[in-house]
């Protein structure tokens, strides 16, 4: 067993440090008061590689693979949690799309997303709930030479600003009678489709967020994706192997941008004469950040692994997402604790982590749905 | 294809120096479990050397002289661009001063990227500071210098404009190569290293050479060659200096502002 990260991997993230800080850290004020994710930002991201991390050299990506996913997307989100989401839902975009695509798909599509050109987004969830995914409401149906969709799908990340959206939409049944779904690729110029309402966020709030609106839209039958009644595999898929492992190292950048702040503040806060740093009380609450974020980040980088070497990883990568996005909440809160009453103040930046943390629970599926994956999992084999 | 030359030190990570501690005895800095990075300036060098590989079809090679476990600081030169590296390592290059650190790379540039047209060096290094290295590898190789290097323009690769910024004047040269050039962080903006460079470099020759590879004479290496040592290193006290002036208001501002004038405050 190795832990030692490689030295290719050790300069991805020596680069990727300089890179957030030279080319995001600028942004973040400017994210938080608009709360728009700044376009030019995705292609400093496909510049410098992050965007084709999972697409092939040959579709125009580095393929770098998921390890280096992870350790690209906790960086870029230390800096900021909001262009670390909006870049691992575009790899929910790239992912599918060279794993079910035809040919013709990926010539079309991925090199620019992996160039960072177009923007992608992935979208599932549906007003009626994300976590019940049978209980989709958005139907497509065949007519001549297009699938024609109807529904509405929400909380979808990069809504507003991408270019070409993986969809999933119910459009049958099955032999037994079950709902069947399938997948699609939607572009935004498609007759038919518009957005919906931009949903204003408590946290990650430069990453845009809101629905799509699918009445008639009409989408050419070539841009099905996978198979007709392939949707709910390549759906889960997704979510389990991209999305939530995405979430997964969004919450460990989280995590150490915590750990960074409270231990720089309590160094430099001097309280009875002396940095609060002397005090144990302080040095509690450190401990257990810096435990709490060694623990999210091993568990992530060991599903991003497992995934690189091809093994069935859906398990490690829900618990990884569980562990990551929950540590990420209780690190913002202790760096806020050791804050005290600076926590409060806008200036500084552990009360965004604290917001950012929020919302990263939630997404691709709350803690209750992630541990009902693994109590499943527990049953079936302990 | 023309040939630019740069000389890379690996240094302890700024980031980090909280963390150095001195060793009076062996009188050196003692670097262990900080992570080494390119001297910041050497990246402006490097920057201007790739700026003429993209322009103008130049090859890149980087030089240094480290022990072995810096190596990863000339993967990451290879990681923003370079074509080749070098380094020097060896036990006997230990302990040298500026002039035999100097013989030991223009000896390392006259073996792997001759001829040279172009070598380039950071103005100075962080941790040493001594800015005496570029012109004494110009010395070794017989070619003229310019330190203090802000500017470096030119519209066909083979004839240079240098502007040399030494703070209160600017002066401004036109020139030929071959020539060396120590640059200042003015001369550019270093380009970051990206994921498809990393996956590149993996492929690009990197290649460790000790002394008598290079074919060094023993007697001007290390701290054989060296005629300077460090006498002492020491961390200077600093002091909060405390008077007392009493007297009549006048005469208090007098002596106080005479006070501030001798310790150069005013």
């Amino acid at each position: 067993m190795d832990f030692k990260l490689s030295e290719r991997e050790e300069l991805l993230r020596k680069s990727m440090v300089e890179f957030a800080q030279r080319e995001i850290a600028p942004l973040v004020e400017e994210m938080e008061k608009s709360g728009e994710f700044p376009r030019s930002l995705m292609k400093k991201m496909g510049d410098i590689g992050l965007c084709g991390l999972v697409t092939s050299p040959q579709y125009g990506g580095n393929g770098m693979g998921h390890l280096a996913r992870a350790i690209g997307t906790e960086e870029v989100s230390k800096v900021s949690a909001a262009a670390g989401f909006a870049l691992q839902v575009h790899h929910t975009a790239c992912w599918p799309i060279e794993t079910w695509g035809t040919e013709e798909q990926k010539k079309k599509y991925l090199p620019r997303l992996a160039k960072g050109e177009t923007f992608g987004a992935f979208s599932i969830t549906e007003p009626s709930g994300g976590s019940d995914v049978l209980g989709m409401q958005t139907t497509a149906k065949e007519e001549g030479d297009y699938w024609v969709i109807n529904g509405r799908k929400c909380f979808c990340t990069n809504s507003h600003i991408s270019d070409i959206l993986v969809v999933v939409a119910r459009t049958g049944e099955d032999a037994k009678g079950r709902p069947a779904f399938s997948a699609f690729i939607v572009e935004p110029s498609f007759e038919g489709f518009s957005l919906g309402r931009e949903e204003h966020k408590m946290g990650l709030r430069g990453a845009f967020t809101g629905e799509l609106v699918f009445q008639d839209c009409k989408v050419p039958k070539e841009n099905l994706l996978g198979k007709v009644g392939e949707g709910l595999k390549i759906g889960l898929a997704t979510v389990n192997r991209i999305g939530r492992p995405g979430m997964a190292a969004v919450g460990v950048g989280l995590c150490y941008a915590s750990l960074e702040e409270a231990t720089k503040f309590a160094k430099e806060r001097v309280l009875y004469g002396k940095p609060i740093s002397n005090l144990q009380s302080i040095q509690f609450l450190l401990a257990d950040i810096f435990t709490l974020a060694e623990t999210a980040r091993w568990l992530t980088y060991r599903g991003a692994w497992m995934m690189d070497q091809g093994l069935p990883c859906d398990t490690e990568m829900t618990l990884a997402k569980l562990v990551a996005t929950e540590n990420a909440f209780q690190c913002a809160r202790m760096a806020c604790d050791i804050h005290g009453g600076y926590s409060a103040i806008q200036e500084y930046s552990v009360q965004r982590y604290l917001r950012d943390a929020w919302v990263t629970i939630p997404s691709g599926g709350t803690s209750q749905v992630a541990k009902v994956v693994l109590g499943r999992h527990v049953l079936k084999n302990f | 294809m023309p040939r630019a030359v740069v000389c890379v030190k690996p240094i302890p990570d700024p980031k980090y120096w909280d963390r150095l501690s001195l060793d009076p005895e062996k009188g050196v800095l003692r670097r262990e479990g900080i992570p080494t990075v390119i001297n910041p300036l050497d990246k402006h060098a490097l920057e201007v050397a790739l700026d003429l590989k993209d322009r103008f079809g130049w090859e890149v090679v980087v030089v240094s002289m480290a022990p072995p476990d810096t190596l990863n600081t000339l993967r990451e030169a290879l990681a923003m661009g370079a074509d080749r590296a070098f380094l020097a390592s060896d036990r006997a290059l230990a302990g040298a001063d500026t002039l035999a650190t100097a013989y030991t790379l223009a000896g390392l540039i006259k073996k792997v990227a001759q001829p040279c047209d172009l070598v380039l060096c950071g103005n100075m290094s962080l941790d040493g500071s001594t800015s005496q290295v570029a012109p004494q590898i110009a010395h070794f190789l017989g070619i003229p210098h310019i330190t203090h290097v802000s500017k470096v323009e030119t519209k066909d690769g083979k004839t240079f404009k240098i502007t040399m910024d030494l703070k209160e004047v600017h002066m401004s040269f036109s020139c030929d190569s071959p020539i060396t050039l120590a640059v200042t962080k003015e001369v550019n903006l270093p380009r970051l290293v990206n994921i498809m460079g990393i996956l590149a470099a993996e492929a690009k020759p990197l290649e460790v050479l000790d002394a008598q590879g290079i074919g060094l004479d023993p007697s001007k290496i290390g701290q054989a060659g060296s005629p300077t040592r460090v006498r002492n290193l020491f961390k200077p006290e600093i002091k909060r200096r405390r008077k007392v002036i009493k007297g009549e208001p006048e005469k208090v501002v007098e002596e106080l502002l005479n006070n501030l004038h001798q310790v150069g405050v005013l």
